[in-house]
């Protein structure tokens, strides 16, 4: 069971979950605890043969069932694919099971944020090379989206639908968009290559998108992460983190200031990247000041972005 | 920390029946949008559920 100290420097949780030091770490390919079961082989942690999705609580949980939950989404049996690589039916899917996992994670009394991501490549830390994804439901609501709640207030009114008009007007960083979604680089992108995705109309959640929404909104994420991979020329790494409105009961969002429909979905990748074989590190200005120093312009970015999505297409 | 009730399933979300040991299968009928939904309890407890496309197969792709 993990252990929760609140630091009261940076007014944050920490958590302590000693027992993910043990955690798989870069098993052989033939040892990969998502792939299927295979007949004559060793038990993986998906007991059949064959699989189209597939969720499971994480063995190594960072939070558990009575303080929130850690689960595992396996996009794939094939060890080999990618989320790019899906097929489109397949990526769709995926997004109702995101939807699955937040109305049920979402409906417990133990989590107050349901936060689906994915950290792609050793880059930002992947163990595991099978294409997957993680949902974590936290207890608490995490400082990042008590920030996103800071500039609802700030900017009087739903922050990401006002910087999706802004974006939209200005053009110059849009990279991608279709009938429900759009996705450009921030005008303060804090990494080279950060992306926005955003739904066009306001759906605190992915409960509250229409089918179409989803099929789209699973459109434009493949039609990104193909662009990130054809920039490079290479499997291109990235955090992916959903953000949607928190699940905290009403009664405790009230006392918390929590107003009521709270929460924009979008979703957003921070690829650690900044050319070909440079990393951005997270350095003392990052990690000492809170500040990001970033060696590009956001403009020159989506517009080097621009060019890759289309040859990703 | 909250407390609150669990939410109500919406038209687009059937909540499923009582879970059973082994991996046997628990609920039958689940549906999330075009998906089945079926679930499992693996060894120690911990939930498994899979999903698949039931615009491409009523059933689990399983091989023979």
């Amino acid at each position: 069971m993990s252990q929760l100290r609140f630091e009261e420097l940076r007014g944050e949780e920490v958590v302590y979950a000693i027992h993910r030091q043990d955690r798989t770490f870069l098993p052989a390919r033939d040892h990969c605890p998502l792939d299927p079961t295979r007949p004559g082989g060793a038990q993986t942690e998906i007991p059949f043969p064959a699989f189209e999705i597939a969720v499971f609580d994480n063995r190594f949980p960072a939070f558990e069932s009575p303080f929130g939950a850690a689960e595992v989404v396996v996009y794939t049996d094939d060890h080999d694919s990618s989320f790019g690589a899906l097929a489109p039916e397949r990526a769709e899917a995926l997004m109702w099971v995101w939807r699955h996992r937040y109305i049920e994670l979402g409906g417990r009394e133990d989590i107050d944020y349901v936060f689906i991501f994915e950290n792609r490549g050793v880059e930002v830390g992947v163990t595991l090379h099978h294409p997957h994804g993680q949902i974590y439901g936290y207890p608490f609501l995490p400082p990042v989206p008590k920030l996103e709640l800071a500039a609802d207030r700030r900017l009087g009114g739903c922050a990401p639908c006002t910087l999706l008009e802004r974006e939209l007007r200005d053009g110059l960083r849009v990279v991608h968009e279709n009938d429900s979604v759009v996705v450009y680089v921030p005008y303060a992108a804090r990494w080279a290559y950060e992306a926005h995705v955003v739904m066009r109309e306001h759906r605190a959640s992915l409960r509250d998108c229409e089918p179409r929404e989803l099929r789209e909104l699973a459109g434009a994420l493949q039609t990104l992460v193909r662009g990130y991979d054809a920039l490079f020329e290479r499997p291109f790494p990235y955090v992916m983190a959903l953000h949607q409105a928190p699940t905290t009961d009403p009664a405790h969002a009230a006392a918390a200031d929590i107003p009521a429909g709270h929460g924009h979905l979008h979703v957003e990748f921070y690829p650690p990247l900044r050319t070909a074989e440079k990393l951005k590190y997270l350095a003392g200005s990052e990690q000492g000041a809170g500040t990001f120093i970033s060696d590009t312009l956001p403009e020159e970015s989506a517009a080097k972005l621009r060019e890759a999505i289309a040859r990703g297409a | 920390m909250a407390g609150k009730p669990a939410e109500p399933p919406d038209s687009g979300h059937a909540s499923s029946g009582p879970r059973e040991q082994d991996g046997e299968l628990a609920a039958a009928g689940e549906r999330e949008g075009p998906l089945a939904v079926e679930r499992h309890v693996k060894d120690g407890g911990r939930a498994l559920i899979l999903y698949w496309d039931t615009r491409r197969a009523e059933d689990p792709p399983r091989p023979a």
